[in-house]
Formats: structure tokens, sequence, C-alpha cells
């Protein structure tokens, strides 16, 4: 078994490029471009306080059912992709659909909004949402 | 000529160490970030040659570097209600549909769509 024990990782023809190879050999891809840029599980009853998180720097309350969170270092551009997903108590009878709120995202700040069934807004019990994209 | 490296563990000095086999198994082999109204446009992403409007509120994107099966986990989301799923799986490509909270389907402003699973 080999180890490399090593701080950071820089292409060597391309600074942001390190390619890896598919698991099954046919096909190689970009390593920073196949990597999260950020993640976030936050519980957004009461207060809004995050419970784990990567490259985030601050979580909002924005309204009722409405969260935004910023990012440490930040996006290239606002054509990232998030993907989110919300729940009520364990028990609960009701789940709760998270959506984008793409007009007040940003290079900077993901925004996203969570509802019943009835699409009425809530604040959810768990959020959980992923970045993937292009840092600046 | 560019250098190649073959580890199973990196280790930085601080943060602790990584089998490499989570890099490789959790990266995200595709996502994509797409306008869905009009003449829908792929605003950037990985791994998606080309993204076919299959009608309302429904986006194929075709993969550049296949799947090995179709056993990997497409996740998508929307600006509308975020109500959506995903069908017409095989490993080139994946179908997702965007509905409202009574699942009619409809356009989504922006659909953002992720992929893990092993390339073939």
């Amino acid at each position: 078994m080999s180890e490399i024990k090593v701080d950071t990782l820089t292409g060597k023809t391309s600074a942001g490029d390190i390619t890896v190879t598919s698991e099954g050999g046919a096909a190689t891809q970009s390593l920073q471009q196949g990597l999260a840029k950020a993640w976030i599980h936050f519980t957004a009853v009461s207060s809004h306080t995050i419970r784990g998180s990567f490259n985030v720097s601050t979580l909002l309350d924005v309204g009722t059912g409405d969260s935004q969170y910023n990012f440490s270092n930040n996006m290239a551009n606002d054509d990232y992709s998030t993907s989110t997903t919300s729940s009520h108590n364990i028990g609960a009878s009701e789940g709760f659909i998270s959506y984008l709120t793409d007009d007040q995202s940003t290079a900077n700040t993901n925004d996203m909004r969570t509802v019943n069934a009835s699409n009425s807004s809530y604040d959810a019990q768990s959020v959980h949402s992923v970045v993937h994209g292009s840092l600046a | 000529m560019a250098g190649k490296i073959i580890a199973d563990t990196l280790e930085h000095s601080t943060a602790g160490s990584l089998d490499t086999s989570y890099v490789v198994n959790g990266s995200a082999k595709s996502w994509m970030n797409l306008t869905g109204t009009g003449t829908i446009a792929v605003n950037d992403s990985l791994n998606v040659t080309s993204c076919t409007d299959g009608g309302t509120g429904r986006y194929k994107p075709q993969y550049t570097n296949s799947f090995s099966s179709v056993n990997y986990t497409p996740q998508g989301i929307d600006d509308n209600y975020g109500v959506g799923w995903a069908n017409a799986y095989t490993t080139g490509e994946v179908q997702n549909v965007r509905g409202n909270n009574s699942f009619s389907v409809l356009d989504a402003g922006i659909f953002s769509f992720s992929a893990h699973g092993d390339l073939a």
C-alpha cells in the first residue's frame, strides 16, 4: 500500500487540473471539477444553526423557510450546481420540499427555500445542501 | 509531460488522511447548471456533452464518459417547487422531470443536477 503525505495538490501542466482515472479505467476526469466545493447541514427551527459544513462562513435566517449561506471561498460565478434536501422531525407526518431561489444566489451566496406539500413556507428541522462547480 | 502518482492514501500534515478511493468514488462524476425555459442552455457542467429538451419540464443530460452501470445516483433541484424525479436511466444519460407540488410537470427556470457513481 502506498501513501502520500502532502498538504497541497497542484496540477503540473495546469495548476487547477489534476486528472483521475475512472473506476472502470475507460475514462479520465478532472479531480477538481468532481469535488464538492461546499456542503452544509443545518437546522432552521427556532434559530438557524450549522451542524456541519465545509467552505461555509455564515448562515443567515432570511425569513420563514428562507435560508442563505455564504461561502468562505467564493465560486467563480453563479452557474454552479446545488443539490438540497430537507426534512421535518422524525415521526412528523409531513415532509418538506426544498427549492432554489436562483435570483438571490450569487458567486458568494446560496439561497434556498423550504415549503410543505401545500407550498407554504416552513422552517425545516434539517437542511442538507451540496455544491459542485468552479471556485474563483 | 504530466506526472503521474499512484497512491492509496493522501495525508495532510494537520487535517488528517484520506483513502484515495474516497477521492475517486466520492467525487461527482457529473454536474450541470441549466436554464430550463425557452431554448434550454447548459450554463456550466462537468461530463455533460449535451442536454436534450424532452418537452415541458424534461431535461436529459448526455454524459461525455458513461457510467459503468445504471446504479448511479442522479440528484436535482430547481428554482420552482424543487419537486422532481429521474427516469429513463441508461449509463449514458438520464431524463430528469421537474414538477410542482401537485406533481404537474413544468419547466424550471434553473435546473441544478449532479450524479455520483462509478464511471465505465
